[in-house]
């Protein structure tokens, strides 16, 4: 670095010849020395002369060439020279670099400290974004996996999975190298001594194929290994074989039992294989074939891997022609439904795509904040040293070695800031990782690499280059006897300079602003979110699943009988005050929830395309009282509501006012058509819910009770309402269940304060770090605000003096300062928010209750900025107004 | 322990010039005449030889070399050594030392048997 200034221009090629020329020279008189030497002492000797000279050149050879070789050797000597004293002057500008940093330990601290936090945040999300959006999938060639989705523009369907006739039918794209479909299911691991649910990915044979990954031992799905001629086999995941079967070789070929059934483990994948999803335990061969499945249940998610060199327009337009095929053949089912691909990345980063970038716009924003806030504190130290390097310019330091020098200090602060920033990103990033956040595609392939680290590295020089400028061009302005006489006032750059600083401030002040206000409505949206009632009870209701077997568990009957039975139970333990199943809750994404047709008694019939829909749940007594949902009108249900008695139904507050607005609504009816057609009678009124998410408005909903439930599902969830002490009731609950029947555990225990709390995992995390970087944002402008005030102070000491002197007051000259600081920021404030207002549309998506301009916020987050911009001026204010006039005049 | 390698003519030299330099500066001749007088004239020096070695030296920065004025008044180049110089003359000697000690066992056994 150093050298660079050195040895440009003329003057390094002068001196180059010169002492080149010297060196000649040298080596001709040494050499001549040493031979008038030996002719000397050999007349000494009482040699003649000419005899001597002979005598003498005999010895030492042929001077030309002892000449020549000493050149090259004094060549080589210089070359090495000057090498070592570039290095020794790189060496001596970071020992002078590291001192001088030290003499002004509260600046370099700040300095360190905002590169490390810019530096630091920015590498994490890298890490993150790298992750999520930049690297290739792992799998080989991954880029030729794409997604198989239908679509239905006539019945507004745009985005719908595909089942399992039709898959079998894509098969005949010959763009595709393979397909495969699959869905996740729960399998019983029986036939050990605690059963236990096996979250399983049932997929078609050609699953593994399609991804391009074998198993880590055995072999993967024959082709054709799925239905009832093939015998059961399974593949384990690599977590399921270390948990259950200790990793042993001997896995393979084994029989495991699987809801009962055993099946022969054929392969275990490797670790991190994470299709369906990364902590998958086993996979099962689907039989797509099976001439039991229906053409219209689409619930297969379908991948294909294309064949090499066929872009993926071609393949869509291939399988557009079968999908058009299918629509004649099979009108009934497939009337309307096209079909198309997408890039198997794109499917799995989907919504976290835009939030990624907009958390990587912010990011930049801060380390742009970082850098500015650097830059200006590196200006004003070069001001206050302008007297030093004036002096050291003078006794002849060349203008490149202090630029040299300048740099070093920067590039000295910018690597130790990059390396605390390095660290800073490792500790997110491991905290990124154990958070785990659901909507962060691939977290837990997420670390600080090389790659990473080559990133920060790239970025560390990126911003020492870009704020060790500033001083560097303000030295520029500092040479000769001008800075010397002007002392503190010329290194900074003069009139022209200040203005920049100042403009670089305000933009700060509009970065922050930026942030801030994102910052600002993310929180707001957090907090209405969380202080939303959700119009059920979260606090003391713990939850668990329960999945019967539906061969050991066949028809309603024995399903209803199981769970009635169930909760007789656990209603009796203590610590429980009342307990129900729903096929789900609220809140749950593990629950099941349809929605359904209906027509309202009175309305006229229709066709079933065009019936309204609403939401349909199956509970047991008591669902309401133990979630806490307030029953407004009429009754629940009771055991007396069964098969046999007249259908009843539950409906919710808005299902109620939407169909009989103002009236009364128990005894009313309406029709479904979930199985044969039904008229329900209402009998009860219950509080709305927030079902499937808190920012979404409560749905029309209706319950029936689970005895006249037409299709009862295995699968339920239990709620217990709890009171008292709750320590021990999991397993006095899973006790309970096994004394029930040992082979149909109860799992998945989970709380719903728990269960409310992951609803809300998104918008909690987007406010923490938008926070976080607002946070930092409005340090940074405050720093910078500081600087700059400081800085005009420190100049304008002198002119100061001379007012007070000439008897201004104390408080006109605080106010005065503080005006300025005030000027600077609002016009940050004024161009911030400008920018708000645009940028916060880009979080629309991510926020409720509160809209992206809203003006109530933007006005807050304007205020808090003047406030700090005010408190960070108070200091240089009061340091203004301490001025004695005798000092600063005479120092002026 | 550093296994020593038979040293060339060449190594021999470096020794000789480093350590004819140990008590203070010479010039080139002066640095032939102390070696020969120091080895009782068993020791020639290749005059030819002497210069590119104390310039090879000054090279890798065992020697310092200065120009200064001899005792009869003429311009000169004197050597000296500089630290580093010191201490590789020091880990030569011993080493130096070590291998003609071994040679001389080894001599020795041969005319025992």
């Amino acid at each position: 670095m150093s050298g660079a200034g050195r040895d440009a221009g003329p003057g390094f090629l002068r001196r180059l010849l010169h002492s080149r020329r010297q060196m000649n020279a040298d080596v001709r008189t040494e050499v001549r020395f040493h031979m008038d030497g030996v002719v000397e002492e050999l007349m000494a000797a009482g040699w003649s002369r000419s005899r001597a000279e002979r005598e003498a050149e005999r010895r030492f050879g042929d001077p030309d060439r002892v000449a020549a070789s000493l050149r090259a050797i004094g060549q080589q000597r210089l070359s090495r020279e000057r090498r070592r004293d570039r290095l020794g002057d790189l060496r001596r500008d970071v020992r002078f670099a590291v001192r001088s940093l030290r003499r002004e330990p509260g600046l370099a601290l700040v300095a360190l400290l905002t590169l490390a936090l810019g530096v630091g945040a920015t590498t994490a999300v890298f890490a993150v974004v790298d992750v999520a959006l930049l690297r290739p999938l792992p799998y080989p060639e991954g880029e030729r996996i794409v997604v198989v989705r239908n679509a239905n523009h006539a019945a507004g369907v745009a985005d719908e999975d595909v089942s399992p006739p039709d898959l079998v039918d894509f098969q005949r794209v010959r763009a595709f190298e393979a397909l495969a479909g699959f869905n996740i299911v729960s399998v019983m691991l029986s036939g050990v001594e605690q059963p236990e649910m096996l979250s399983a990915g049932a997929v078609t044979p050609d699953f593994f194929r399609v991804l391009g990954v074998p198993p880590a031992r055995g072999r993967a799905f024959a082709p054709g290994e799925a239905g009832p001629a093939a015998p059961p086999v399974a593949v384990l995941g690599w977590g399921a074989w270390q948990r259950h079967f200790g990793g042993a070789d001997a896995v393979v070929g084994r029989t495991i039992e699987l809801n009962g059934v055993p099946v022969e483990v054929i392969g275990v994948m490797p670790p991190g294989f994470d299709v369906p999803m990364p902590e998958t335990d086993v996979w099962l061969p689907l039989w797509a074939a099976n001439p039991e499945l229906h053409r219209a249940s689409r619930y297969l998610v379908a991948l294909a891997r294309l064949r090499p060199d066929v872009p993926l327009e071609a393949a869509e337009e291939e399988l557009a022609g079968v999908a058009a095929a299918l629509q004649e053949q099979h009108p009934e089912t497939n009337q309307g439904f096209t079909a198309w691909l997408q890039p198997a990345r794109e499917r799995l980063v989907g919504d976290a795509r835009p939030i990624l970038l907009t958390v990587l716009g912010a990011v930049g924003l801060v380390l742009l904040l970082a850098c500015a806030n650097v830059a200006n504190l590196l200006l004003g130290r070069a001001t206050r040293r302008g007297r030093e390097l004036a002096v050291r310019a003078a006794l002849g330091a060349g203008l490149g070695r202090l630029r040299a020098q300048l740099l070093t200090e920067s590039l000295v602060l910018g690597f130790l800031g990059g390396g605390l920033g390095v660290l800073l990103a490792w500790a997110g990033v491991a905290g990124i990782r154990v958070l785990n956040p659901a909507e962060l595609p691939r977290a837990e392939a997420m670390t600080v690499d090389g790659r990473v680290m080559l990133f920060a590295l790239g970025l560390t020089i990126g911003t020492s280059l870009v704020f060790g400028l500033a001083p560097v061009l303000a030295a520029a302005g500092s040479r000769g006897a001008s800075a010397l006489r002007a002392g503190t006032a010329a290194a900074g750059g003069g009139r022209g300079g200040e203005r920049a600083r100042r403009a670089l401030v305000s933009l700060e002040v509009a970065v922050s602003m930026v942030l801030l206000a994102g910052a600002l409505l993310l929180l707001q949206s957090f907090t209405s979110l969380n202080a939303m009632d959700p119009g059920f009870r979260t606090e003391g209701i713990l939850t668990a699943k329960v999945s019967l077997d539906g061969g050991r568990y066949p028809g309603n009957g024995p399903k209803v009988a199981y769970f009635e039975a169930l909760l007789e139970r656990l209603e009796a333990d203590p610590a429980v005050a009342s307990a129900a199943v729903a096929m789900g809750l609220p809140l749950d994404p593990a629950g099941t929830e349809f929605e359904l047709n209906y027509l309202r008694e009175g309305d006229p019939p229709r066709r079933e395309s065009e019936l309204p829909e609403a939401a349909y749940q199956s509970v047991s007594p008591g669902y309401f009282e133990t979630l806490g949902m307030p029953l407004l009108q009429g009754r629940d249900f009771t055991l007396a509501d069964d098969w046999e008695a007249p259908r009843v139904a539950v409906i919710n507050e808005a299902f109620a006012d939407h169909l009989w607005p103002g009236e009364n609504p128990i005894g009313r009816r309406f029709r479904t058509f979930y199985g044969p057609e039904r008229d329900m009678t209402v009998i009860g009124v219950v509080g709305d819910t927030r079902h499937m998410a808190l920012a979404t408005p409560p749905a029309h909903q209706y319950f029936v009770p689970v005895r006249q439930t037409e299709f009862m599902f295995g699968y339920m969830s239990v709620a217990m309402h709890v009171v008292g002490n709750a320590a021990g009731l999991e397993s006095r609950a899973r006790a309970i269940a096994a004394g029930l029947d040992p082979a149909e555990p109860m799992y998945g225990f989970r709380t719903m304060e728990t269960l409310r709390a992951d609803a809300l995992a998104r918008e909690r995390s987007a406010s923490l770090v938008f926070g976080a970087f607002g946070l930092l944002a409005l340090v940074m402008a405050a720093t910078g605000l500081y600087g700059v005030v400081s800085y005009q102070v420190a100049r304008r000491t002198g002119e100061i003096g001379v007012r007070m002197a000439l008897g201004a007051d104390r408080t006109r000259v605080r106010l005065q300062v503080v005006g300025q600081a005030l000027g600077v920021a609002g016009m940050g404030v004024a161009v911030g928010t400008m920018g708000a207002l645009a940028a916060t549309r880009l979080l629309s998506g991510m926020l409720y209750g509160v809209e992206p301009g809203d003006p109530r916020t933007l006005g807050a987050g304007a205020l808090v900025l003047l406030l700090v911009a005010a408190s960070a001026a108070w200091m240089p204010a009061r340091r203004a107004s301490a001025v004695s006039p005798v000092e600063a005049l005479r120092e002026g | 322990m550093a296994r020593i390698v038979a040293d060339s003519l060449y190594g021999t030299l470096n020794l000789l010039i480093l350590k004819a330099l140990d008590d203070g500066q010479l010039h080139g001749l002066q640095v032939a005449r102390r070696i020969q007088g120091a080895s009782r004239d068993v020791l020639g020096v290749e005059e030819g030889a002497l210069y590119p070695a104390l310039h090879r030296l000054e090279r890798d920065g065992l020697l310092r070399g200065t120009w200064g004025v001899s005792d009869k008044g003429r311009r000169a180049k004197f050597y000296e050594l500089t630290a580093a110089g010191r201490k590789h003359l020091r880990r030569e000697v011993e080493r130096w030392t070590r291998h003609t000690q071994a040679v001389a066992q080894v001599l020795a056994l041969g005319e025992a048997r």
